[in-house]
């Protein structure tokens, strides 16, 4: 499909609400972590993955608690 | 969240399976009797900020966009230039560009730091990710990264073109103003490079690439991370007074 229009992408294809509630900003001393909700997860309490790691500290990439894709 | 840790201390650590919880439980008691210090890693004098994908200005873009966000970026700045602990800021962009005033912003943001500051541009740093390479005191390009020059522009409906005209026209000014202040390249070889032909598809302007963007002026030297470290803490020492060292009592 070709679309030729002076709408922008985002305005054609809206995004969804529900993916911007999906993700969540958590303070951690030194920076933010970007989690994203996560459903039907095995193990109790584990309902958040990490998406992102926001500080500027380097060595709190180095921490494996902080690793993206870890959940919490 | 796991239930019964407290992922906002650094103290906690994530309850890893059996090992990890008896290590937790033995750190713990040690720091409740404060007997010894547990060992932590050092301070890093130098902090990095990575400027990753879109620039996001007044609307946020969907989640699946990678962005970077001015309300995250803004009080980390103000963080590192506070924090006496903080001897400077390494910035590595890979950034398609975005918002004007954002990137604007950041760019100010970073060549008012009293601190010493290097970009390093790997991958990409386009549009509104030139005048945030430029603003540090020092910047790299890798050999292969890019640089992309071009006329500021809208999307969408406009109303009032004349007007609207106008105000692109002095958003570009801004952006030219602030480039040719904060880096070696001369106002006139930015503008051509901006608005030369036949260098990109459907679009006026050029696409530098690493060598290109040192031999303009624009980029201080082609590098990468060593390089860049290396010449942050170069500048850290520049920084120092002379005789500041530590007054033993």
């Amino acid at each position: 499909m070709i679309l030729y229009t002076y709408q922008s992408q985002e305005l054609v294809y809206p995004a969804d609400e529900e993916d911007y509630r999906k993700q969540e900003l958590v303070a951690i001393p030194g920076g933010q972590l970007l989690v994203e909700k996560v459903t039907g997860t095995a193990g109790p309490g584990m309902q958040y993955r990490i998406v992102r790691l926001l500080s500027t500290d380097p060595y709190l990439y180095l921490d494996e608690r902080f690793q993206p894709g870890r959940y919490i | 969240m796991n239930e019964g840790t407290n992922p906002q201390s650094p103290e906690n650590p994530n309850q890893d399976g059996d090992k990890d919880q008896k290590e937790s439980g033995v750190l713990q008691k040690i720091q409740q009797l404060g007997q010894t210090n547990v060992p932590q890693m050092e301070h890093s004098n130098i902090h990095v900020l990575t400027i990753i994908g879109q620039i996001e200005g007044h609307m946020q873009l969907p989640p699946q966009n990678k962005t970077t966000k001015y309300e995250h970026i803004i009080p980390q700045l103000v963080a590192a230039e506070q924090n006496p602990k903080i001897e400077g800021l390494l910035i590595i962009l890979n950034t398609v560009g975005g918002d004007v005033e954002a990137g604007l912003a950041l760019a100010e943001m970073i060549a008012s730091m009293s601190k010493p500051t290097v970009t390093l541009v790997l991958g990409g740093g386009h549009s509104i990710g030139v005048p945030i390479a430029v603003a540090a005191n020092y910047s790299f390009i890798a050999e292969t990264a890019t640089m992309t020059i071009h006329p500021v522009r809208l999307t969408g409906l406009v109303i009032g073109v004349p007007q609207t005209f106008e105000y692109l026209d002095k958003m570009q000014d801004r952006v030219i103003s602030f480039v040719t202040r904060h880096s070696k390249i001369k106002e006139e070889s930015f503008k051509e490079l901006m608005l030369s032909k036949g260098n990109l598809t459907r679009d006026i302007g050029t696409n530098v690439i690493g060598k290109d963007a040192v031999s303009y002026g624009l980029i201080d030297e082609v590098g990468g991370v060593g390089q860049a470290i290396g010449k942050l803490n170069e500048l850290i020492e520049q920084n120092k007074p002379a005789g500041s060292e530590e007054v033993v009592q």
